[in-house]
């Protein structure tokens, strides 16, 4: 292809890239950064994981050992498909603390210290550097691939030199227009975007031609498979394991992912599509590594590079307009992450390193003094071309020798040292800063003892000699057989040294040394950011200082508009509409959260400090202060249950209450009833004494009006007595020695009672054949009291319409009954329910001889001897049925 | 005022808490048996020579679990995501 031809389209594509990052960032100024801001562009961002390492690099892996790629995106996979309990605390608090990189956060949590944002700065430059010249090489290979046929020499250092400033160029452009890291890039992010579609779309393209333009569908592609490749069964041992856990620990703490992931991250819902999406992503670029693989291996000759068997394959083929998509595939590959990656560093660079040392040089002269922002700019900028300097030089040096995947895993598990202090620091309050210090050097030195060094092949550093027999000869030193384990994958090996000591001395380390109280309080900050929000961690640290030195110190970092803004929002908080706010805590400590969004939290909270007075902290006031905030948590949640027990109860009352209210109005209904029973013979008697009081009646007046007056007392007392009856029954005190009693007995007892009243009535009373043996426990008298009851009712209301009366006896597997039906007009149906209510007479019924309480008194007599009182449903008359249990369950009632 | 108790409008807490609870753990365990199916030994069941419709078993069997995480991931996710703030 001609030299020529290719630099044309890579020009415009990069045209393309700056245009649309460009656009991007226009519209966000605007304010109309919608779609900007949607789960999909940050998902395809996040995809900077698969670097020109995969784009290249699986399909190399893939040629030479299989499946064992795959590891490097399953465990990503695992990551994102646990969101919930990792990433999503991660974002949040890195949304919350306003985290500008994975150095700021350890140094946050553990104190916002200096030191540990130096080191993890160091690991992830070293780490990241060879990982840019790879970028750098890959990128240059394709060149020279791709420019083979045109028979031209092609210039390998001058490319990798053009390409790296023009990649400096893009990221200073777009990736430090501002200071605030925690201001998101949003031309970067678009372009990664779409550069993330064009590589996953290159990918396919040249899978679908190699399986089904080659080798003739899915299963003729495996069958070319060398049978050497597919023995799969080793490739599933410790090495998968440990590049399974490597590369879920990358995809958090390499620099680059924790940037987009975390910091880069607009809206926290957006982490629940890229939860799926991501992994989807990753499954896609995966599934055509294995077939090309196989099908480059079969098709071209023995000694082509499998690295570049997504180019040739096509080339070799006669395929030039695919090779150009897989080589715009692989370029957008490198030149995303070598992006993400320089601003991710060059931010940690600037903030951990050259701003504490500019802080430093500053000692004794104000701290707000020379223009800050201008200096972090530029030292942001400086860091993005020290960053490509090292790459670009790592690659001339090293001479892009080694294959590509090696550099990839050895970066991982540079990164992979970070994991251990980060986990511990959102999920354990009690890792301390010497402890993660300690862990994370020990874990880092080993790394590059045992894995980093040696990848030189003894050209740097380590000798030769070294590498083979351990320094001075001391053999249990060996870089690859540490204290003398041997026979396993020199990044088995690695992995499984440095891992122990980092988490080891973590654990052992913060056990042993205490927390300073900052550092308890932004543990508490972190560990506990879910319950957090509620009773939100107050500020912390008493400071003097006057507003005017913060506001020129926020002017200096975050520019005049940023600075005044905040200051013009903070003074409205406060009340203040047109002065500048008070230097409280509060805004102090605010004002420290925004400055830490732009310099990282160790700096921000150095350069405060310096102007607020530091040594006015009063350390009693921040222990009382982390403990406040666990007490606000501890008590917020009691008030919680609290109120929801206050509720149950209320609901309680109110139901009491409701329930007083109804027996108060039925007792309010009774004494209406009692008074107007008592009153009526009352009258009578009186009217009748008062005549009898006037005289000049004559004898047989004098007898009837006496005989009278006899009887309406005789009423009253009647009256009295059934309520007190009544009262005493209902009362629940009632204590009766029952006997066993034969039930057909008392009704004959009842029966010889009422036989006068029935002969009077005219009616005919049937009585059903005795049942043998009805025998149950209870008091006669009272049962016969009942029975009386009952049938003088039935002669009462069934006089003159019905003529007969039947009693009816029997039992049921529980009960024993006895009924008293009779033919009369029976109970209107608009009555049933209150017949056995107090007072309830039979409506229109004129009754001279009961006050309307025979049945609730004979119904609460029966429930007192365990049985019932009730109205059978019948056609015609009235039913009423009495039970009493058998004696075995009377004996369990009584 | 009603008793309290479960009405249309208002799912009734204690059952809410339950069902979101019921989710987060169904979230935990789809990871580690995403994890325990990925890793060894219990992938080397799956690394047979078999090759059924002449793709490698393990190759199915690999892209397969990788799905069926994906596609567990996607329904549960939104539904998480719903489901507020507590640990």
């Amino acid at each position: 292809m001609a030299a020529n031809l290719l630099i044309a389209v890579a020009t415009g594509y990069v045209a393309l890239l700056f245009l649309v990052a460009f656009l991007a960032d226009r519209r966000a100024a605007a304010g109309r950064a919608r779609w900007l801001r949607s789960p999909v562009v940050y998902t395809l961002s996040i995809s900077v994981y698969c670097t020109a390492w995969t784009f290249y690099g699986a399909v190399g892996s893939a040629a030479r050992s299989g499946l064992e790629f795959a590891a490097i995106y399953t465990g990503p996979t695992l990551v994102f498909v646990g969101w919930w309990f990792l990433l999503r605390k991660l974002v949040r608090i890195g949304r919350s603390l306003r985290i500008t990189s994975v150095a700021d956060l350890l140094s946050s949590r553990y104190g916002k210290s200096p030191a540990i944002a130096v080191i993890v700065t160091l690991i992830a430059v070293v780490g990241s550097t060879p990982y840019i010249a790879l970028q750098l090489q890959s990128l240059t290979l394709s060149f020279s691939v791709l420019a083979a046929g045109s028979g031209q020499e092609w210039p390998e250092a001058a490319t990798a030199f053009w390409l790296a400033a023009g990649l400096a160029l893009f990221t200073i452009l777009f990736g430090t227009r501002n200071v605030d890291a925690n201001e998101r890039h949003h031309g970067v992010v678009t372009a990664i975007a779409l550069e993330a579609v064009v590589k996953l779309l290159a990918l396919i393209a040249v899978g679908i031609f190699a399986v089904w333009g080659v080798a003739g569908g899915l299963g003729a592609a495996f069958a070319r498979a060398d049978p050497q490749l597919l023995a799969q069964g080793q490739v599933f041992g410790e090495r998968w394991v440990a590049i399974t856990l490597l590369s879920a620990s990358a995809v958090i703490c390499l620099p680059r992912m924790f940037q987009v992931t975390v910091v880069e991250n607009v809206d926290e819902r957006h982490l629940a599509t890229a939860a799926w999406a991501f992994p989807l992503y990753l499954m896609l670029i995966c599934l055509f590594v294995l077939p090309i693989a196989i099908i480059g291996r079969a098709v071209l000759p023995a000694d082509a590079n499998p690295d570049l068997f997504v180019l040739t394959l096509p080339l070799a083929l006669g395929r030039e307009e695919l090779a150009l998509l897989a080589f715009l595939g692989g370029f957008s590959s490198a030149t995303s992450m070598v992006i993400v990656a320089a601003i991710a560093l060059s931010t940690m660079l600037s903030n951990h390193i050259i701003v504490p040392l500019w802080l430093a040089g500053q000692r004794g002269r104000h701290a707000a003094a020379g223009d800050v922002r201008a200096m972090l700019l530029a030292s942001r900028r400086a860091g993005i071309v020290a960053i490509l300097a090292l790459g670009y030089l790592y690659f001339r040096i090293t001479g892009g020798s080694e294959a590509l995947a090696a550099i990839g895993l050895i970066a991982f598990a540079g990164a992979a040292q970070i994991m251990p202090a980060l986990l511990a620091g959102i999920f354990w309050r009690g890792a301390t800063r010497s402890g993660a210090l300690a862990g994370v050097t020990a874990g880092s030195l080993i790394w590059a003892y045992t894995l980093f060094l040696p990848s030189f092949d003894g050209s740097f550093l380590l000798s030769a000699a070294t590498l083979a027999d351990g320094p001075w000869g001391i053999a249990a030193l060996r870089p690859q057989a540490l204290f003398g384990l041997q026979g396993l994958d020199p990044l088995v090996h690695c992995m499984f040294w440095s891992l122990t000591a980092n988490v080891g001395l973590l654990a052992t380390v913060s056990l042993l040394t205490g927390q300073s109280l900052l550092e308890r309080l932004q543990a508490a900050l972190f560990v506990d950011v879910f319950r957090m929000r509620a009773a939100r961690a107050e500020p912390v640290i008493r400071r003097s200082a006057t507003s005017g030195d913060l506001y020129t110190l926020s002017e200096r970092i975050l520019g005049r508009a940023a600075a005044r803004q905040l200051f013009r929002e903070m003074a409205a908080e406060q009340g203040r509409a047109d002065a500048l706010p008070e230097a409280t805590p509060a805004m102090i400590e605010r004002l420290e959260r925004a400055l830490a969004g732009a310099v990282g939290a160790a700096s921000a909270h150095a350069m405060v400090s310096q102007i607020a007075g530091g040594e006015t902290i009063s350390m009693e006031a921040l222990i009382s202060i982390a403990d406040e905030t666990a007490q606000i948590v501890d008590y917020s949640r009691r008030l919680e249950s609290k109120s929801r027990e206050l509720e149950a109860t209320a609901a309680e009352l109110r139901r009491a209450n409701r329930q007083l209210q109804e027996i108060s109005a039925q007792k309010d209904a009774f004494l209406n009833h009692v008074s107007h029973e008592l009153r009526t013979p009352m009258t009578s008697i009186r009217s009748f004494a008062e005549i009898l009081r006037e005289g000049d009646l004559t004898a047989e007046e004098r007898q009837r009006f006496v005989t009278i007056i006899h009887e309406e007392s005789q009423r009253l007392t009647r009256l009295l007595d059934e309520i007190l009856d009544l009262s005493f029954l209902e009362s629940g005190r009632v204590n009766w020695q029952l006997e066993p009693i034969d039930v057909e007995a008392v009704i004959d007892q009842a029966l010889a009672a009422t036989e006068a009243l029935i002969a009077r009535s005219g009616m005919v009373l049937h009585r059903a054949p005795r049942a043998e043996g009805l025998i149950a426990m209870g008091q006669r008298d009272r049962l016969a009291q009942v029975f009386i009851n009952l049938v003088s009712n039935a002669v009462k209301y069934a006089q003159g319409a019905g003529r007969h009366i039947a009693i009816r006896t029997g039992r049921t597997a529980t009960d024993i009954f006895v009924e008293v039906a009779d033919d009369g007009p029976g109970v209107p149906p608009e009555d049933r329910f209150q017949i056995f209510e107090k007072f309830a007479r039979a409506r229109g019924q004129t009754d001279s001889r009961g006050a309307g309480l025979g049945l609730p008194i004979s119904r609460e007599i029966m429930r007192n001897l365990g049985g019932d009182l009730r109205l059978v449903p019948t056609r015609r008359g009235a039913t009423f049925r009495v039970t009493l249990p058998l004696p075995q369950r009377a004996a369990s009632v009584a | 005022m009603d008793a309290p108790g479960p009405s249309a409008a208002e799912p009734d807490p204690g059952q809410e808490g339950l069902r979101r609870r019921r989710l987060r753990d169904g979230a935990l365990i789809m990871t580690l048996a995403g994890a325990f199916m990925l890793l060894p030994p219990f992938i080397r069941v799956f690394a047979a020579a078999a090759s059924p419709w002449g793709i490698p078993l393990i190759v199915l069997y690999l892209f397969g679990v990788w799905a069926a995480l994906i596609l567990g991931c996607f329904l549960l996710a939104r539904r998480l995501d719903r489901t507020g703030d507590e640990e």
